[in-house]
């Protein structure tokens, strides 16, 4: 009885790590790209970001990547997001929202060449989208940027550090311009080391 | 009782009862987790912590979006107790138009415009202008004085269109307003050269959006006359 009891106690255990892993197997949906650029990544382009705005310029996408952006949109249509998420001189996370005025959509002012632009204003993060990254036209160059208002003036951010990150997600329809979701699939972080505010950071592979 | 005939079924009972439970979790947790509803035939993102709702983005929504969205500002005109109540919409215009020509639009008119949307005709890409107070001359300055501070012009491809906007190159192609649901859909019934007028709310959405435990973040991207993004 005891080997019984200890076999079900070694099947319950096993299923629960089992059933973790597929758990974690449908959380796991976004998944990170550590070598930059990735392929949905552009292969060029440059980025800054200071108290008064946040902008991307030069970006371009090669045919092999939008190929292959193509190839994975059969089931919806494909989207990147470039995203600024600033830092406190530790490290830590900083609200944006405690950084620049929360304005209201209408509040803020900005332009962008990318398809289907528009812009972000998240917990976490600024964001310059484009939700249709498939239309782009291989070797283009492409820009965003959004003015902000900092809620000190004053404030100095050149020892500030930030997080500068291009996600790539898919819409998936559900009839005909129902999308029942954009799931964040992939992101790719420029630079290991910190990235800080108030200098223009640029690559080319 | 402790027969190896009845402890290997036991095992074999408990191991099926596990293989099909684990299934079932492995399918639940595979399939996306919450299919917001049909009805809601609008252009919407899900993600882990809100629901994006997408306004003015005719060109992903359903072609009966435009006609479900007039009928639906019909109703709440309908509807004395919005008598008085304004509320935000985005609105589509049916080609691109000057500044002047909105402005003077704008007068003849009980609305008041929180936003432009311009860029050169037939074109990829789009300037989102904050208009304040109304007054959308007086906002483009700010804007341009916005630009020369902030030296955003050090973008060379930037600085390559704004020049096509210091030239007038732009033209307005669809506007964020705030209205009386009165105002909005006598606009959306008479008005030529409107194209459509979405509320920026959506009733099934925010019910959706409740019943999952989410925030419903509105997103503005109008959708072009000529079908450019």
């Amino acid at each position: 009885m005891r080997k019984l009891k200890k076999r079900l106690a070694a099947l319950g255990v096993g299923l629960a790590v089992m059933a973790t892993s597929v758990m974690s197997l449908g959380a796991s949906a976004l998944e990170y790209d550590e070598v930059w650029p990735a392929y949905y990544t552009p292969y060029r382009g440059a980025f800054s970001a200071t108290k008064n705005y946040v902008s991307v310029d030069s970006l371009a996408w090669s045919t092999a990547q939008l190929n292959r952006i193509k190839q994975e949109s059969t089931s919806g249509f494909m989207g990147v997001e470039f995203e600024f998420r600033p830092q406190y001189t530790d490290g830590s996370t900083w609200h944006p929202a405690e950084l620049w005025v929360e304005q209201a959509d209408e509040d803020l002012n900005g332009s962008s060449n990318l398809p289907s632009a528009h812009y972000e204003f998240d917990e976490n993060d600024v964001s310059i989208c484009c939700r249709r990254v498939t239309n782009c036209v291989p070797n283009t160059y492409y820009y965003g940027s959004i003015q902000l208002t900092p809620l000190n003036a004053g404030i100095d951010l050149s020892q500030n550090p930030y997080i500068f990150e291009c996600e790539l997600g898919i819409g998936l329809e559900d009839g005909p311009g129902i999308l029942k979701d954009h799931w964040p699939l992939r992101y790719n972080q420029y630079r290991t080391q910190k990235t800080y505010f108030n200098r223009t950071y640029s690559w080319l592979n | 009782m402790n027969s190896p005939l009845k402890k290997k079924s036991i095992i074999a009972c408990t191991a099926c009862v596990a293989f099909l439970t684990l299934l079932g979790v492995g399918a639940a947790l595979l399939t996306p987790p919450s299919t917001p509803p049909s009805p809601l035939n609008a252009s919407i993102e899900e993600k882990e912590d809100k629901l994006k709702v997408f306004i003015g983005d005719i060109d992903n929504a359903p072609e009966t979006y435009v006609e479900e969205r007039a009928s639906y500002i019909k109703n709440l005109a309908g509807d004395k107790s919005n008598t008085n109540s304004t509320m935000k919409a985005v609105i589509g215009l049916d080609d691109y138009y000057t500044v002047d020509e909105l402005t003077a639009w704008e007068e003849d008119h009980d609305i008041t415009i929180n936003r432009v949307y311009m860029w050169p005709k037939g074109e990829t890409g789009r300037l989102f202008l904050h208009v304040e107070k109304g007054d959308i001359g007086a906002s483009i300055e700010a804007y341009k004085q916005q630009v020369a501070e902030n030296g955003s012009c050090d973008n060379l491809q930037f600085a390559k269109d704004y020049q096509r906007f210091l030239d007038g190159e732009y033209g307005i192609f669809a506007l964020t307003v705030t209205a009386t649901a009165d105002t909005l859909a006598k606009l959306n019934a008479d008005a030529d050269c409107i194209s459509y007028v979405d509320v920026m709310y959506n009733a099934e959405a925010e019910k959706y959006a409740k019943k999952v435990g989410k925030a419903v973040s509105y997103i503005e991207l109008p959708s072009k006359p000529d079908g450019a993004l």
